[in-house]
């Protein structure tokens, strides 16, 4: 799973929502708003390539000024002292400019653009049908387990720049800054309490904790202030005292009094009101919602019903090889008890936090250079292993990907969660670090941000399908470098596979087939042997997240799909660094344009000459 | 330590003779090779055909086309295709055309224009300049007559080159049959030349060869397709057809079995007889044939600079005494009680800093490499797409072997880079010198720099592959002292491990200078050594070794890096707060490697352009 998109897409979707709350709408974007209003007058200055072009910089300088947290994660300069508006002024014109935005770009004759430029357009159009689209539903849930202000706050901090004096100032405007923001989700979430629209109870119940984790008697122990517990060499030492104590001052005086109105209101009055429904399909045009995120999402036309049918027949099929498996350790026993054995010997499980970090540390530095026989072109951007911060231990997923920017110097980072040891079995290592790290989302990401030819915006414009689907395609690239050495790594990256498979049936079953949570959390379960922790974490997970989780599995089998297609139809032509390559040179795509991309690059590998010899 | 990139010693002698040109070829000299030499005799004709930059051009093209002929072993290394199947050629023959053509390559230099190139070009044009002029200077040493040591010969470079060909489809393995078929002829030319040199007077120390037949033998084994060297036919790629694997698995066994073992086995057998017993006592390079002008020679080609073997011995006693300071005070700092002495016994004996069982050592490499692999987004605004792994030094050669060095890999040729840590005799593998020692060989050390200057673009081929070691080590003892600044020193102890590091590189100026010069004996420089540092007494003798059978290359460590101190202590003061180190190490790195003056030229005129910017 990857981390701080997800982020990313709920500060885009809160951008795009709103409520009560003093606001002024940001000046800049009101500008915005008039540029693109007067765009479809600009024909004819320029060619229509250049329009592109002209369109697609003030498209992103838009989308940077309705999220500022954005503009940080990727780098871009000038925006690091301000937070998004969530105030209802802001998010009304946040609509209207969807519908100038897509009038701007459909006065461009497509016709005249250039194949790449086409598909830069197609891109667009899509994105913004679909935020319009989008505008009827108006379920967002600004906070729950994996997200919401006690989420956001410290990761934000930590991922600003932080080498210079005048970084550390854009954080203390930021924290100054940041109860206004929190006041204004206060809002949102008195809104949607008031149409029905929450969050189920359930994944509630561990957020006010979440936020008690923040309220530290020092505010430098805060996780929210972590860049002020140690500074680079570069922050002269006689002006740390002083950024030190503004930081304190903003947390006691600012912060930590908002967290608090936050988890007051939260267990006084959200939680008590919240659902206790489970469904997408409960809420007010639900089910439509439901089928809008799959499609969506998965950037194919399955409708739910196919979705949990394609996943029963996975699901079967890798119970088949799990029992192949088994059978072939030697194993006596039923597939209960192998599950069983594997999560309970004290073999597969480290005692200390630090042994697991280096676990992975080691995993991932043998995978590095085998990357060398996947890839012909590889990312400049180098990552990390860390641990998931202690507030978030409880309720995160065992491990997770934040990407970085060179341009940034930020690194990517793979967060490996130490909370609960018991639920981090050694044999489901190696298929994590493939997922999170190399060969998956780093390689994916950090390819992205350095396609000097895509424009801006798609650099970071997420198909999940295409992201996640890469990563869980990357998990079975281990079979290709050996990094599975054992049955149990095997099993452990089955477990993987089935557990995907088990989201297609579990997601579509709680949203639209009237699902219990305890009974996706057995379904899961009785088809893995993953510790207990797990399960209810991403059920959780699936609730929160609707539609989220089908995109591993539709993904991956896309690209395995096409990868069978193209050795079939090049046979000893058929170069795996050159397929790659191919797959992730164009930045990420709906899995139909994939498709379409793969296979004309096949039929033109076809036409070449045989290659090999030089002249 | 940087391994030489082209791997062979036949073959860095090659690379040396054929910056050059032809006349007459020899009966012997390969046919390809004898062409491309006889175009560049006919270079000079070609003034006017084309501007001077074409030319320039073409000449670099025409001479990276010659080098890959020259040495294949080094074509195998950066992926140039079509030459897998064969050996470099050491008869005299060649080694004459080779003498010959550095000179034709001078003249057809020369008949360049230099006044009409543009800016980047008349850098690498005084390069290769200065590159062919050192090798006519440094023709009448005769260092090809020292094929074998300890650390390098065809006992340890032809299995390393024969596990990293590709193994990719049939063709593949056919071509590393071909080279197996073709082993005796490369044995044959090495026994000719160290047969020449033992007339002339010119081997390496004997002391320094104890090793060498054992390191021989254990490359006899009795199972072929168990020797490193058939690695490859142990597991083939799903591209080889099954149908074919039983055929290739047979004839590289055959191959083995009967060309190769043979030629091993009558290496091994002129060396115990002949070689060794006639090899000389003196450790001097001092006491060869030219010697003194030798060693001074090896010293400016090493360092890229004029300095004399006395100057560096004087620089080194300076730095070993300016250290020493920094120990002492670290040592009063953990409130140790004892003597310098004594606190490196204690760092050389206490259990609590060594491992037990290899695979830990490499895994305390792996998180060590991998904590610093995200730091580096700090410390530089560009990085290589290259990525590295950390292998153990491969057994044949672990006991000779220095504490780690790295290798250079090719995305192109689908090769990592590798940081080999040796994991023989785990007790002189302190756990406090793991953090220094992987800065230095992995990030931001070797890799980082080598293989940034392989992904070089709009640079000719060959400045890829231009090492000056004062540069590439100077760099990696730079990137020693990085660590200090991502916090990767975490204790006392790995913080003495750094500097006892760095008083090392101190320590080789003087030893050097004292053995090759000054009639040091070789307890003498260990003695000095283990007396200024808390270096492992293994390694000590490993590293001593070292410098006695390759003389100067030690200096290069200590010259380069007070060179890019002092040229980053330039910039940041003036640049005041404008200096930006990420800015700085890109501009360091950024043209490739290069001798030290040019890298002073360069960051000078970098920071008079930051300087004129508002």
């Amino acid at each position: 799973m990857k981390k701080s998109r997800a982020l990313l897409c709920a500060a885009v979707l809160l951008a795009g929502l709103a409520s009560a709350a003093s606001a002024v709408v940001p000046p800049d974007l009101l500008e915005s708003s008039r540029q693109l209003e007067s765009f479809p007058a600009t024909k004819g200055q320029g060619s229509e390539s250049e329009r592109l072009k002209r369109f697609f910089d003030l498209y992103w300088r838009t989308g940077l000024i309705e999220g500022p947290e954005l503009a940080t994660y990727v780098g871009a300069p000038g925006f690091d002292d301000r937070l998004s508006d969530l105030s209802p002024e802001t998010e009304e014109l946040g609509k209207r400019i969807d519908h100038q935005e897509q009038k701007a770009l459909t006065s461009i004759d497509r016709s005249r653009l250039t194949p790449a430029e086409q598909v830069d357009y197609d891109l667009a159009l899509g994105r913004l049908d679909e935020a319009i689209e989008a505008e009827r539903f108006h379920h967002g849930y600004p906070v729950h387990q994996l997200n919401g202000p006690q989420e956001e706050i410290g990761l934000l901090l930590t991922s600003m720049p932080a080498r210079s004096v005048p970084d550390y100032e854009n954080m203390l405007t930021r924290l100054r800054a940041y109860p206004r923001k929190i006041d204004q989700t206060i809002a949102r979430l008195e809104k949607g309490l008031k149409e029905g629209i929450t969050p189920p109870r359930v994944t509630l119940r561990d957020v006010p904790a979440q936020i008690d984790g923040l309220l530290t008697e020092d505010p430098l122990q805060s996780a929210a202030l972590t860049p002020f517990q140690e500074f680079p060499e570069s922050i002269p030492a006689a002006g740390r005292e002083r950024l030190r104590s503004e930081a304190a001052r903003a947390f006691r005086e600012g912060l930590a009094p908002a967290l608090r109105r936050l988890r007051g209101y939260l267990v006084d009055t959200y939680i008590p009101a919240a659902r206790e429904t489970l469904a997408v399909s409960d809420l007010p045009d639900g089910k439509a919602w439901y089928a809008y995120l799959l499609r969506t999402s998965t950037t194919t036309d399955l409708t739910p019903e196919q979705i949990h049918r394609i996943g029963l027949a996975e699901v079967k099929r890798i119970r088949g090889e799990m029992a192949a498996l088994i059978a072939s350790t030697g194993f006596k026993g039923s597939f209960e008890d192998f599950a069983t054995f594997l999560r309970t010997d004290p073999r597969f499980y480290y005692d200390k936090p630090e042994d697991l970090v280096t676990g992975y540390r080691d995993i991932a530095k043998r995978i590095d250079p085998e990357l060398v026989k996947l890839f012909g072109k590889l990312p400049r951007l180098p990552y990390g292993v860390t641990v998931v911060p202690d507030f978030q231990g409880k309720s995160q997923t065992t491990g997770y990907y934040g990407n970085g920017s060179l341009a940034a110097g930020r690194p990517g980072w793979f967060y490996a969660n130490t909370y609960n040891l018991k639920a981090r079995p050694k044999w489901l290592m190696e298929s994590l670090t493939a997922h999170e790290a190399v060969p998956g989302h780093h390689i994916q990401y950090a390819l992205v941000e350095e396609l000097g030819e895509l424009p801006d915006w798609r650099k970071w414009d997420v198909y999940p399908a295409f992201s996640e689907g890469w990563a869980f395609y990357a998990e079975t690239l281990g079979y290709e470098i050996g990094l599975y050495k054992d049955p149990y790594s095997r099993f452990g990256q089955l477990s993987n596979e089935i557990w995907r498979a088990c989201r297609l049936v579990v997601d579509t079953g709680l949203h639209t087939m009237g699902w219990t949570r305890q009974q996706a959390i057995d379904y899961m379960r009785d088809n893995s042997a993953k510790p207990g922790h797990d399960a209810e974490v991403e059920v959780d997970r699936y609730i929160v997240w609707p539609a989220g989780a089908c995109v591993y599995k539709i993904g991956q089998m896309k690209i395995r799909e096409l990868r069978t297609y193209a050795e079939r139809e090049l046979g000893p032509r058929f170069d795996v660094r050159a397929f790659h390559d191919q797959v992730l040179g164009h930045g990420q795509l709906p899995l139909r344009l994939l498709e379409k991309n793969i296979r004309a690059w096949v039929a033109s590998q076809q036409a070449a000459p045989e290659r090999g010899t030089r002249p | 330590m940087k391994k030489p990139t082209p791997a062979l010693a036949a073959l860095l002698l090659a690379a040396a003779a054929l910056a050059a040109s032809t006349g007459t070829a020899g009966a012997a000299v390969p046919p390809d090779v004898a062409a491309y030499g006889q175009r560049i005799e006919q270079f000079p004709a070609t003034r006017g055909q084309g501007s001077e930059s074409e030319r320039l051009k073409r000449l670099f093209d025409l001479r990276w086309e010659l080098q890959m002929h020259v040495s294949p072993e080094l074509a195998t290394f950066v992926g140039y295709p079509g030459l897998n199947d064969r050996w470099s050629d050491a008869s005299p023959e060649s080694i004459e055309f080779g003498r010959r053509l550095t000179h034709k390559m001078l003249q057809a230099l020369d008949s360049i224009d230099r006044s009409r190139l543009a800016a980047a070009e008349q850098i690498h044009y005084d390069l290769l300049h200065r590159k062919v002029e050192q090798g006519i200077e440094g023709e009448r040493f005769h260092g090809e007559y020292l094929q074998i040591s300890q650390l390098g010969g065809v006992q340890q470079e032809i299995p390393q080159l024969l596990s990293v060909m590709p193994a990719g489809n049939a063709k593949d393995y056919e071509n590393i049959i071909a080279r197996l078929r073709g082993f005796p002829t490369v044995v044959d030319q090495t026994i000719a030349l160290l047969d020449k040199g033992l007339a002339e007077g010119i081997t390496p120390p004997r002391v320094t060869l104890r090793d060498v037949p054992a390191q021989v033998e254990s490359l006899l084994v009795d199972d072929p397709l168990k020797s490193p060297m058939l690695r490859a036919f142990q597991q083939f790629p799903e591209t080889v057809p099954a149908a074919d694997r039983e055929r290739l698995k047979r004839e590289a066994s055959q191959a083995f079995t009967g060309r190769v073992a043979p030629a091993y086995r009558k290496l091994r057998g002129y060396l115990v007889n002949t070689y060794l017993p006639a090899a000389r006592e003196s450790i001097a390079m001092g006491d060869l044939p030219n010697g003194k002008a030798w060693y001074a020679y090896e010293a400016r080609v090493f360092t890229t600079t004029s300095l004399t073997p006395e100057q560096i011995h004087q620089i080194g006693l300076a730095e070993v005494k300016r250290i020493r300071g920094e120990m002492d005070a670290l040592i009063a700092a953990t409130g140790f009680k004892g003597s310098f002495a004594d606190f490196c016994q204690f760092l050389r004996t206490d259990p609590r800093f060594f491992y037990d069982k290899p695979e830990d050592l490499l895994t305390g490499y792996r998180d060590i490499a991998k904590r610093i692999d995200p730091e580096l987004v700090k410390l530089f605004g560009k990085l290589p797409r290259l990525p590295y792994g950390v292998i153990p030094v491969p057994a044949y050669a672990e006991r000779s072997q220095t504490t780690a060095y790295y290798e250079e890999g090719s995305l192109a040729a689908g090769r990592p880079g590798e940081f080999n840590a040796n994991t023989y005799d785990l007790k002189s593998r302190p756990k406090w010198e793991m953090e220094a020692l992987t800065s230095h060989e992995a990030v931001p050390g070797h890799h980082l720099q080598l293989s940034l200057a392989k992904e070089l673009e709009g640079v000719p081929e060959w400045r890829k592959y231009d090492d000056y070691t004062a540069f590439v080590e100077g760099w990696g003892l730079y990137a020693e002292s990085l660590g200090g600044e991502i916090g990767l020193y975490k204790d006392p102890y790995s913080r003495f491990g750094q500097l006892t590091y760095e008083v090392w590189r101190a320590i080789r100026l003087v030893v050097d200078t004292g053995m090759h010069t000054m009639g040091w004996t070789r307890q003498q420089a260990i003695d000095y050594f283990k007396a200024n540092s808390a270096k492992a007494e293994h390694d000590i003798e490993v590293e001593i070794d070292r410098y006695i059978v390759v003389p100067g290359q030690a200096l290069a460590y200590k010259i380069g890096e007070l060179k890019i101190k002092e040229l980053r202590a330039y910039a940041a003061r003036e640049l005041g707060p404008k200096f930006d180190l990420r800015a700085f190490h890109d501009h360091v790195l950024g043209n490739g490697s290069l001798p030290l003056d040019l890298l002073e030229k360069n960051i000078r005129a970098w920071v008079a352009e930051v300087k004129a910017a508002r």
